[in-house]
């Protein structure tokens, strides 16, 4: 077989591919409580999926995946539709102390067949032409992404009886965190001077760095922290790579914990 | 239980040698142990060290219906060590048991060999034979990450190849399922892996009750899950059921 990502035999509508025109799939969490998340699908243009959807022939799905348990479930029951093209599915945890990456799209759920494609939205290349559909055929597609549990979670602080400054261990249980244990006395500096503190921020950025470099070492990597790798990816810094600097993708993360951080 | 890792020399030389007695065994490990852990594990049967290596198929119900574990407790390494913990207290398992590895597979001999090396300063088989102990314990050892929590621990095999069989009862009417994980432990071993770290889209339920269902049957086929994983790549096997599913794994 040689089919890859790139080379649909239909269109596809996906950031930064152009089978479509005036077209986008967007999807965003729009709440949570201690066991579900509802999650808001919309597409906009992209006429010949939305004609697909009113026959009852495509549907919005989300994969979820908690790698830690070797789970992974697809999910097509909506919760409410508000449009034809515009609808919120919700989503069951299987803890909410345990990272889940999900995988919103839209699939062809009608018999295999082939269609003509004369539909407004599509990029020319394909207008005139016969693209056969097969039964699950991903039509449109938002990227993995993780619940919104926020990168700050990741690290917690500790006071300790340690002679040195402080230092920090991954800890893997639930997905894994950054443990830092941190000298009594500097400890309750932190916690009067508070996260805005210029040297606190150095500080927690040194703590950050040295947890990154131990992470960059593990063969794998803890599953919370896969936000944190998208972001350090978003800014070109892969933490496998052999040039990687740990300060640099500190100072990326930073305003991240920073938010969040409950010394 | 982690900090097991961290022990000095001449601790995991005192560790080592307290798996040849069940008390002092646990008088070691007790400092490793919360007050307030949950797991109880009391089955009928009691294993021989080579029944534990490979524990019998005949076992696997009763562990799984025994411990009543759902998916994120089969998946902490911390449970795995305390029903390791349970079956020593309960005389299901001796404490030398761990200490195999898959090229030494007499356990009380790697233990005296082991602590024989380091007496005379050697330490390569003994650190060797340290690990292997941790590793059937609980796992998640440094250098295996989560995937020896899967692959491992005798107890957590037994229970995630039953798990694995059951979700594809769910879909299939195959029992040869169950002896088929039980006999192909590569099998098992590169699954689990790519469920849980390089190839998820085997964890859905539907494509891995379909794929064990075909694998009973006709055996692996060397390119079956590449091409399992190209098809993923445009068609969503979870929106599918699972005749849909084996047709298209029949067609690859």
């Amino acid at each position: 077989m040689t089919l890859t990502t790139s080379a649909y035999p239909y269109p596809v509508l996906e950031e930064e591919r152009f089978d479509y025109i005036n077209s986008t799939y967007q999807i965003k969490q729009i709440k949570s409580d201690s066991k579900h998340i509802f999650i808001e699908h919309h597409l906009v243009g992209a006429d010949f999926i939305v004609d697909l959807l009113q026959k009852g022939l495509a549907k919005f799905v989300i994969t979820v995946v908690v790698k830690d348990a070797l789970f992974r479930k697809t999910y097509d029951e909506i919760e409410q539709t508000i449009s034809v093209n515009r609808v919120v599915q919700k989503i069951p945890l299987l803890s909410n102390e345990i990272n889940h990456s999900f995988f919103a799209h839209v699939v062809y759920v009608g018999e295999d067949r082939e269609f003509e494609l004369n539909y407004k939205n599509l990029d020319k290349f394909w207008i005139g032409r016969k693209v056969k559909l097969l039964k699950g055929s991903i039509l449109a597609k938002d990227g993995w992404r993780d619940l919104d549990f926020g990168v700050g979670d990741i690290l917690k602080i500790i006071k300790d009886d340690i002679s040195i400054s402080f230092d920090s261990e991954i800890e893997y249980e639930n997905g894994g965190k950054i443990i830092c244990k941190m000298n009594k006395d500097l400890f309750e500096k932190v916690v009067i001077r508070g996260s805005k503190d210029l040297h606190v921020r150095s500080i927690i950025s040194h703590i950050l760095s040295q947890a990154l470099f131990k992470l960059s070492k593990l063969d794998e990597i803890p599953s919370n922290f896969n936000s944190i790798i998208y972001k350090l990816k978003e800014e070109g810094i892969d933490i496998k790579s052999d040039d990687f600097d740990p300060i640099k993708a500190s100072l990326v993360i930073l305003p991240h914990v920073l938010g969040d951080l409950d010394a | 239980m982690l900090e097991l890792q961290k022990l000095k020399d001449e601790e995991k030389y005192l560790f080592l040698k307290s798996l040849l007695d069940k008390e002092e065994f646990l008088d070691f490990i007790e400092v490793f142990v919360e007050e307030d852990y949950k797991v109880k594990f009391n089955p009928s049967f009691k294993l021989s060290e080579f029944e534990f290596q490979y524990i019998p198929m005949d076992f696997y119900k009763e562990i799984y219906d025994h411990l009543k574990f759902n998916e994120l407790d089969a998946s902490n390494y911390k449970n795995w060590f305390y029903v390791n913990l349970e079956a020593v207290k309960n005389d299901i398992i001796k404490p030398y048991y761990f200490a195999f590895s898959k090229k030494n597979k007499e356990p009380l001999r790697n233990i005296a060999r082991a602590l024989r090396e380091y007496e005379k300063g050697e330490k390569k088989f003994f650190y060797e034979i340290f690990r292997a102990v941790l590793r059937r314990m609980f796992g998640m050892i440094k250098e295996r990450g989560r995937k020896g929590i899967f692959q491992d621990v005798p107890f957590s095999i037994a229970w995630w190849k039953y798990h694995l069989f059951l979700i594809s009862l769910e879909y299939v009417n195959n029992e040869k399922i169950l002896e088929f994980l039980y006999e192909k432990a590569t099998f098992y071993n590169q699954l689990v892996e790519k469920m849980g770290f390089t190839l998820t889209v085997l964890a859905d339920r539907k494509l891995l009750a379909a794929l064990l269902d075909y694998a009973a049957y006709n055996g692996v086929k060397k390119e079956l899950v590449k091409d399992v994983a190209m098809v993923s790549s445009i068609r969503s096997f979870g929106a599918l059921n699972v005749d849909e599913i084996q047709k298209i794994i029949k067609g690859l």
